[in-house]
């Protein structure tokens, strides 16, 4: 009796349609980090999440690193970043607290030449962790480096440096003062860059830091330099 | 009348525990588990600088998910299987009453939760501290996954008392995926006209609070388990437990063979 | 109830009064009449077969008598007590039919548990555990599993589980089906022996010759009704035999009267 092949090649059909399908989809389709990247809209996401909020902000998170990832890989020309407000604002809706969330994801959003939503991630997360001195100083990056706005950066570092913090967040506000007062001294405020560079010397010299003690003095000795150059002709002159 | 007896109950639950342990249930839930633990590791390397959240992430996770899921598939089988396969006829024939039967049968399911339970949270912390992290705060997450982990049981062997299978498999999972909504639940029931919004607000007072038993989202960040949480938590979900396994009791009274 | 009276009923082991027992009419399928009006006395020391066709209330009547299920009309008094009374079932012992015990257990594992759920004292159930593995001749398979048992040794192990508790009354149900000629020679014989010991003992069988050997009454279940009932011996003196009965039965059961 002849054997029925039928089935055999049914199968032999479905599988070579079925690995060509992923080979084509894998080859070409999958060409574009941006038209792969879709995130689950923070809304849906949340109210799938059953509880299981943290591990979804993770899965998005490692999701988003993914996609900027392989965007970052590709040729300056032809990257196309996609959605990545959305999948940031999914993870940090997942999890409020989500740091690496809002400071990487703003420095990612910059890289987009998206600043302002770089900016607005920032304020949204310290809209849920006010006075957080890590989201602070981000900002202030933020809007010295990609808005161009030293004013606002100024006032971002000097909130990240405001007194009271506690121990682990000693590195944050020195770093905050030195960005701060740097750019209180070129924006010509030097009454701000002075009690700045002062507080930094004061606490430079209680830990014993030289090297910083040294910087902060030389910038208190260029700001009275400075100070003396513009009173002097005023003096002559009466 | 004997209602009830101790020696009934721990000779059935013992019976109940080395029955799971030798059908490689729980073996099968704990390689599930280590296996989500070992695939998080590498996964955690991907994560810019948050290897120690996402292994602690997943790790509570599957903690829960595999403690709860063997405890609702085990115990939505235990009752109709000993109908199907007359086991049940052996044991009623004695001087069993169906209360020790069906609490003997709830509590060695509960005594393999809480073994699966234990293995589980002994991996994960030693892999957390291997990694560094401060293991204390995250303890407290641990009893809670237990008390969830027993309500699932009891609710599991509470349906199975009266239904069949998979529709206590459908039931008690649908109340445990609801029971960690209910904040969802009430939020809709906002958004509906007068009476569906008090009926499902109402419904939704009346549920297990899944969520009240659970820290996990909030444990990586510091948030403790404080005394009135945890004293909520315990009344809340033995409550639910007494709930379940009398109802199940009343039902199983009734029951013929 | 007078004093005379109280003092019979207190002796009998068994009795049923106008037992009957209705499986609700479920989807596709109707109402069904398990047991019809059944009445039956059973004394202490008495081996009593319940005969009939398959299907004919024979289970039925064995789980009421265990509570297992409730009648729908009549009563049962199991050592003077309601059969659903825990208690009353530390006195008996049951073989269900086709048992299909917890398979993950060993033979002896088995025995130590149903020991246990007679609250038994760990070295009284050790001891009944170590004699009746040896009385039903398993003690070689004593730490085997119960999945890798025959039918025979699983026939066996149940015998010996209804009688770890040392019981006054043994329910049989159908303890020869499925077994080879060597198997069902030796649960007569195991059967016999129980009797000589003086328990009282109850079972449903179809196998005519088995039932005649050992019994000394039988009844005859037909669509749920006890259609007849006799002693063994008054059979023998009568000259008639237990298949000639059992067929007449069968076949016009309202015609056969009840010989007691």
């Amino acid at each position: 009796m002849k054997p029925d092949l039928s089935p055999g090649l049914a199968l032999l059909a479905a599988a070579f349609m079925a690995v060509s399908t992923h080979v084509l989809a894998t080859g070409h389709l999958a060409e574009d980090p941006a038209r792969d990247y879709r995130p689950l809209p923070a809304r849906y996401a949340k109210l799938l999440a059953t509880d299981f909020d943290a591990l979804w902000a993770d899965m998005a998170w490692l999701a988003f690193l993914q996609h900027d990832g392989a965007v970052m890989a590709m040729e300056e020309s032809e990257r196309r970043f996609g959605d990545m407000e959305a999948g940031l604002v999914t993870v940090t809706t997942l999890d409020p607290d989500y740091l690496a969330a809002y400071t990487f994801g703003s420095w990612a959003l910059g890289d987009a030449d998206r600043p302002r939503a770089a900016q607005g991630l920032l304020e949204r997360g310290l809209a849920h962790r006010p006075g957080d001195r890590q989201l602070l100083y981000q900002l202030g990056f933020v809007r010295f480096l990609l808005l161009r706005d030293p004013d606002g950066a100024i006032r971002a570092f000097t909130a990240a440096a405001a007194p009271g913090a506690r121990p682990q967040d000693h590195g944050i506000v020195r770093n905050a003062m030195k960005m701060a007062a740097g750019l209180a001294e070129r924006r010509n405020d030097p009454d701000l860059a002075g009690r700045l560079w002062r507080a930094i010397a004061e606490d430079a010299r209680r830990r014993g830091d030289e090297r910083l003690a040294g910087v902060a003095r030389r910038a208190l000795e260029r700001l009275r330099r400075e100070r003396a150059s513009v009173t002097a002709p005023a003096r002559s002159d009466r | 009348m004997t209602l009830m007896s101790a020696g009934h109950i721990v000779a059935l639950a013992h019976q109940t525990w080395r029955e799971l342990l030798r059908e490689r249930l729980v073996s099968g839930a704990l390689l599930a588990s280590v296996v989500i633990l070992l695939i998080a590791i590498p996964l955690g390397g991907l994560s810019l600088g948050q290897d120690g959240r996402i292994l602690a992430d997943l790790g509570f996770a599957s903690l829960e998910v595999t403690s709860v899921l063997l405890v609702i598939v085990a115990g939505a089988q235990m009752l109709p299987r000993e109908w199907e396969r007359r086991t049940s006829f052996l044991v009623l024939s004695k001087p069993v009453s169906r209360t020790s039967f069906l609490l003997g049968k709830a509590f060695g399911l509960l005594a393999m939760g809480t073994l699966l339970v234990c293995i589980q949270a002994v991996i994960l912390l030693a892999l957390l501290a291997l990694r560094g992290l401060e293991i204390g705060p995250l303890l407290g997450q641990l009893p809670l996954v237990l008390l969830q982990t027993m309500v699932a049981a009891s609710l599991a062997v509470g349906f199975s008392a009266f239904a069949s299978t998979p529709v206590t498999l459908l039931a008690t999972l649908a109340l445990y995926v609801t029971g960690h909504n209910l904040d969802s639940l009430q939020g809709l029931a906002a958004q509906l006209p007068w009476p569906s919004k008090t009926l499902l607000s109402a419904i939704g007072h009346l549920l297990p609070d899944f969520s009240l038993l659970d820290l996990k989202n909030r444990i990586i960040h510091g948030q403790r388990l404080t005394p009135e949480l945890a004293l909520a938590a315990v009344i809340h979900g033995v409550s639910w437990c007494v709930l379940a396994l009398s109802t199940g009791i009343l039902a199983f009274h009734r029951r013929e063979a | 109830m007078p004093e005379g009276e109280a003092a019979i009923v207190s002796e009998l082991v068994l009795e049923a009064s106008g037992l009957s027992k209705t499986y609700a009419a479920q989807i596709g399928q109707p109402a069904r009449h398990a047991l019809v009006d059944l009445d039956l006395i059973i004394r202490p020391g008495e081996t009593f077969g319940l005969l009939g066709p398959n299907g004919a209330g024979k289970t039925t009547s064995q789980k009421l008598f265990l509570g297992l299920a409730r009648p729908t009309r009549g009563t049962i008094r199991v050592f003077g007590q309601s059969p659903e009374n825990p208690d009353v079932r530390n006195r008996i012992g049951y073989l269900p039919e086709n048992p299909y015990f917890y398979q993950h257990l060993t033979g002896e594992e088995f025995l130590r548990f149903c020991g246990g759920l007679f609250n038994l004292p760990r070295h009284v159930v050790d001891a009944r555990t170590d004699q009746l593995l040896v009385q039903v001749r398993m003690q070689e398979a004593r730490k085997a599993q119960l999945k890798k048992y025959s039918k025979g040794m699983l026939q066996r192990v149940g015998i010996a589980q209804a009688l770890i508790n040392d019981p006054e009354l043994v329910l049989l149900d159908e303890p020869m089906s499925g077994l080879d000629p060597v198997g069902r020679h030796e649960f007569r014989e195991l059967i016999l022996d129980l009797k000589r010991q003086g328990k009282t003992i109850f079972f449903n069988s179809h196998i005519l010759s088995d039932v005649a050997e050992i019994c000394d009454r039988v009844g005859i279940l037909v669509e749920g009704r006890l259609a007849a009932e006799a002693a063994v011996d008054d059979l023998k003196r009568q000259g008639r035999d237990l298949e000639t009965l059992f067929m007449e039965t069968v076949r016009a059961p309202k015609a056969v009267a009840a010989t007691a």
